[in-house]
């Protein structure tokens, strides 16, 4: 059976390209990852009274050494958050090889400092798709008005990897305006076809809505049933109905709307719900549970 | 006319039917004098030119399917005829003369057969009527082709007046105050009596060809390259001795003739030698050799191109919804008919419309007889245009047929002053459904302009968003033009574009090569964290999801970044200082990185120049010399696609049998100075490995480039 959450990406992401580049790096993010993994997100970072870095090499950095350059990140990466995160920055805005660019915006993600935010910037740039998509999950990781802006912004890149990853990025920190930028994309992608699926941008987009959004919003989302494809739409459903602070109500006006739908597609995600909340039982567990029995 | 020549000529009349009697189209008849051929010029204005209804014939374009014949004042089918035409046909008299099955058969317009005779083979050239007779020509094949048979009947009933078999080859017939003009054999003119058929006068040309003849009102008139009216003075059988209109010459779409070639039959239903062309028409009212309207008009397929007669000047385009089938020049301006019936009637000052109907059949092919008299009320509310409107609207559109008109429609608009012109030329360049070779023209017209960079600036303002629908500006163009216009206010954009991953990478020293032209300061900071962040960016990245690196850029685009990137590094050099000279330093100690921007880190810190284009940039050379891109300062784009031409047969056969043939190739390859050919790329890739050695192969002229990268556009219609 297909998990229609399957594809989004879990909170204590582990940058497991890092961990190929080099294994002192690895260790390092390995131990950064273990340690966000226990915790929430990070509430957003202040920018105030922030030193940037240079785009000059950190001291003794020799950037033309890839392997001494990575093993200057990981050991960044584990000392003082600030510091690494502005030598690595210097690092990354002096110019590197795109593999050590790629691990050093994976340990700016994790150090999640303002001092990185003019490398990530920089980077949410860049010529190679594979390093926007790094630069927006460390982007996420700072939370600040000015990185949302810029997240936002991907979402009409011309690299469709790369407007996934940003709204997938968005189901995590997306505030007011970047809602309004997610159902922008979801709109733009709902109507363009590709199967029961959609676009990557329409899932991704539709799972943030529904992670992100107010009551309205789930409303709204109901009325692309049977307008957009079901699987970008269960996502979004799926994602709302896991959220605990979403009310009662709107969560069982989902499960009705799906109800009437009455889709095998409609079925198969409403049994989900059922077994996934069988120990919590709610109206609206209990109407999937009865749905559920009622369609054939 | 003066009396003594007169009598002169009547007298060699009288020697040629008594005395010296030759057969018409004697190789040995003389040339006749000026006298003879003033007097057959005479004998047709004193004729009374009959004036015809105004007639379509529409031919399927399954000529299979027969033809229909119309008013065109009304549009209304007179009648209809289901014969299998085997040749274009002809209207003549009122009749329509066409050839089907081994006959030659005339038809009223109400589609009844008037008349028929055997065609014994040969292929209908053309017919003309007067006077209660008509003439036709068979032959066909060419100039080559030296069979062919002159058939003068009754109009009426079809009876034979007189057949002549001839070892020529024939051009199309005139028949107008008793004689019959007939061009033969490239070279000859014979002026026939239409009653008995003996040859009254001759005209030889000594210096042009004679590939028809045309009467208009009281003229007769010749001409193949040129076109010619018959009188005394044209005797001397030479263009400079004959009073005569050449058009000027122009690089047309299609490169049309003068005149089609009335020694070759054309097909029925449709034939692309009507659908390119040159359309015209003598004005015999005005002195000595015009065309009315003083223009002329190039067809080409749905554009028609109004050109002035004289100087070869546009002065205005049209752009038909259909194929232009059917276009004939009356005193009221150009009549044209498309294929899908349409006929309108354009205004000969500026081309818009002022009567339009449509007709109530349709066909590949219209053969039209117009009295230069028609006229019919204005029925549209079309207002004025101006020229550059209309070349607007011709050079767009995405029917890849058009390109070549296109092509000269942009042409034309580069040539045209002002800032309006410029603005329209942006917003052809910003239509993404535009021709690569197309944007191609238009981008290099664009990029000498200096009035209307506002339109320039208003592109580049806008960036690409996949959710709003934006696409990239053509960023690069329009770098070489603002930069080419001196517009310092482009550099803050330009620099926006230089960092967007939506640019496209061949964009990216176009726009390094602008900010060097406009010499900004506040670009140099710009330019040197350009350079920083790509100096090192070669190899593969493994993906976010994990697994083995993935080199995500292909060898060309790595190549035109590295292009970009060390120009950048020669303009950080130039216009900085010890930072930058140390971020130079570190540039050269990196290994990684490549041959181009090496070599131009190295070049800057031993301040040699950056290269010769820039050095003649700075000596106050033409900004076109700057080098953009490499193709830019080393070969043109036209030598490039005349050397590679030479193997296109070889490269089409690539695509033999592939399941799915693309538009077009594109190779990308690098060639030195010597016109070598190495590293060659192909999209779509699966055509690479059978089309790379082909290419390779290949012998460029010789340039003054070290190494430069080429792209040739390989379209693979047939």
């Amino acid at each position: 059976m297909t998990t229609f959450a399957g594809r989004a990406r879990a909170p204590g992401f582990v940058y497991p390209s890092a961990m190929r580049i080099a294994g002192v790096l690895a260790a390092a993010a390995m131990v950064q990852a273990g340690a966000l993994r226990a915790q929430p997100l990070r509430p957003g970072v202040s920018t105030t009274a922030m030193v940037h870095p240079s785009p000059e090499p950190p001291p003794e950095w020799d950037l033309g050494n890839s392997a001494d350059t990575l093993a200057r990140i990981a050991r960044a990466a584990t000392g003082d958050p600030r510091r690494g995160a502005l030598e690595i920055s210097s690092a990354l805005l002096a110019g590197v090889e795109p593999q050590v660019a790629a691990a050093g915006l994976d340990a700016l993600g994790v150090l999640a400092r303002p001092e990185s935010a003019d490398a990530i910037l920089r980077f949410l740039d860049h010529r190679r798709a594979s390093l926007r998509r790094r630069a927006l999950i460390a982007a996420a990781r700072l939370r600040t008005p000015a990185m949302l802006r810029a997240i936002e912004q991907r979402l009409g890149d011309p690299d469709a990897d790369v407007r996934a990853e940003a709204a997938r990025t968005l189901a995590d920190v997306a505030d007011g305006p970047a809602v309004r930028a997610l159902w922008a994309a979801f709109e733009h992608d709902a109507g363009t076809g590709l199967g029961s699926e959609g676009s990557s941008l329409l899932q991704e987009s539709a799972h943030a809505l529904g992670a992100r959004g107010t009551v309205e919003d789930m409303d709204h989302l109901l009325t692309f049933l049977r307008r957009a494809p079901f699987g970008a739409l269960a996502r979004a459903f799926d994602a709302a109905l896991r959220r605990p602070d979403l009310p009662d109500a709107p969560k069982l006006r989902i499960v009705q709307a799906l109800a009437g739908l009455a889709t095998p597609q409609a079925r198969e995600l409403l049994q989900q719900i059922a077994d996934e909340r069988r120990a919590r039982p709610t109206p609206y567990v209990e109407a999937a549970r009865a749905a559920v029995a009622r369609i054939q | 006319m003066k009396r003594a020549p007169r009598l002169a000529a009547l007298s060699l009349l009288l020697a040629s039917c008594g005395g010296v009697q030759r057969p018409s189209f004697s190789l040995s008849t003389p040339a006749s004098g000026g006298d003879a051929l003033a007097a057959v010029a005479d004998r047709v204005r004193a004729a009374h030119a009959e004036d015809s209804a105004p007639l379509a014939v529409a031919v399927d374009e399954d000529p299979a399917r027969g033809f229909a014949v119309l008013d065109v004042r009304t549009g209304a089918v007179l009648g209809r005829v289901s014969a299998v035409l085997a040749g274009r046909p002809y209207i003549a008299g009122g009749l329509v003369i066409g050839r089907v099955a081994g006959s030659v058969v005339a038809w009223t317009p109400e589609g009844a057969e008037r008349w028929r005779f055997a065609d014994h083979g040969l292929e209908l050239l053309g017919a003309s009527a007067d006077g209660g007779l008509v003439a036709v020509v068979l032959g066909g094949g060419g100039v080559t082709r030296r069979r062919g048979e002159l058939h003068v009947r009754n109009l009426d009933d079809g009876a034979s007046v007189f057949v002549q078999t001839v070892s020529h080859a024939l051009g199309a017939p005139v028949i107008a105050g008793g004689s019959v003009f007939l061009p033969w054999d490239g070279q000859n003119l014979s002026v026939l009596d239409a009653r008995s058929g003996a040859e009254t006068a001759r005209l030889r040309s000594r210096d042009d060809v004679l590939g028809f003849a045309r009467r208009e009102g009281d003229a007769v008139y010749y001409g193949a390259r040129s076109l010619s009216r018959l009188g005394a003075a044209s005797a001397a059988g030479t263009l400079d001795g004959t009073p005569h209109y050449r058009p000027p010459a122009a690089e047309l779409p299609g490169s049309p003739a003068f005149a089609l070639d009335g020694y070759t039959a054309l097909r029925a239903g449709l034939d692309a030698r009507e659908r390119v062309r040159l359309v015209w028409r003598p004005d015999p009212h005005a002195a000595g050799v015009a065309v009315l309207h003083g223009l002329v008009f190039a067809v080409f397929h749905r554009d028609v191109f109004a050109l002035d007669a004289a100087s070869g000047a546009l002065r205005w385009a049209w752009v038909s919804a259909g194929d232009v089938a059917g276009l004939e020049v009356v005193s009221s301006g150009l009549l044209a008919v498309d294929d899908h019936g349409a006929a309108t009637l354009l205004a000969p000052a500026d081309g818009h419309a002022v009567w339009r109907t449509r007709m109530a059949s349709q066909g590949g092919q219209v053969v039209l007889q117009v009295p230069s008299s028609f006229a019919p009320a204005r029925n549209t509310d079309d207002g004025p245009r101006t020229a550059l409107e209309s070349l607007l609207e011709a050079a767009g559109g995405s029917d890849a047929r058009l390109v070549p008109a296109q092509r000269f429609a942009v042409h034309e608009l580069a040539a045209m002053p002002g800032a309006a012109t410029t603005g329209a030329l942006v917003s052809i360049l910003t239509r993404h459904t535009l021709a690569p070779e197309l944007r191609a023209a238009v981008g290099e017209a664009l990029a000498t302009r200096t009035e209307g960079t506002d339109a320039m600036l208003e592109a580049l303002e806008h960036h690409a968003d996949y959710v709003r629908g934006i696409e990239a500006p053509p960023s690069g163009y329009l770098a070489r033009a603002l930069a080419h216009a001196h517009e310092r206010r482009a550099a803050a954009m330009l620099v926006s574009h230089l960092f967007d991953p939506a640019t496209a990478v061949a964009d990216l020293a176009p726009i390094v090569a602008a900010l060097r032209e406009l010499e900004d300061p506040t670009s140099l900071s710009a330019l040197a964290d350009f350079v920083r962040l790509y100096h090192a960016d070669v190899g593969g990245v493994p993906p976010a999801e994990g697994g083995d690196a993935v080199i995500e850029r292909e060898q060309t685009d790595q190549a035109l970044l590295d292009t970009a990137v060390a120009q950048a590094v020669e303009v950080v050099a130039r216009m900085g200082g010890a930072p930058e000279q140390a971020l130079l330093d570190r540039v050269l100690r990196n290994p990684v990185v490549g041959p181009d921007v090496r070599a131009a880190a190295n070049r800057a810190r031993e301040g040699a120049p950056p290269d010769p284009q820039a050095a003649a940039a700075d000596a106050g050379a033409a900004p076109t010399d700057m080098s953009f891109e490499a193709t830019q300062h080393g070969l043109s784009g036209e030598q490039i696609e005349t050397a590679m031409s030479a193997r296109r047969a070889e490269v089409l056969e690539c695509l033999r049998g592939a399941p799915s043939r693309p538009a077009q190739l594109r190779v990308v390859f690098r060639y030195d100075g010597e016109g070598a050919v190495t590293r060659v790329s192909v999209l779509p890739e699966v055509f690479e490995a059978c089309v790379a050695p082909i290419v390779g192969a290949v012998q460029l002229p010789a340039s003054d480039v070290s190494r430069a990268l080429g792209t040739w556009i390989c379209a693979t219609a047939q």
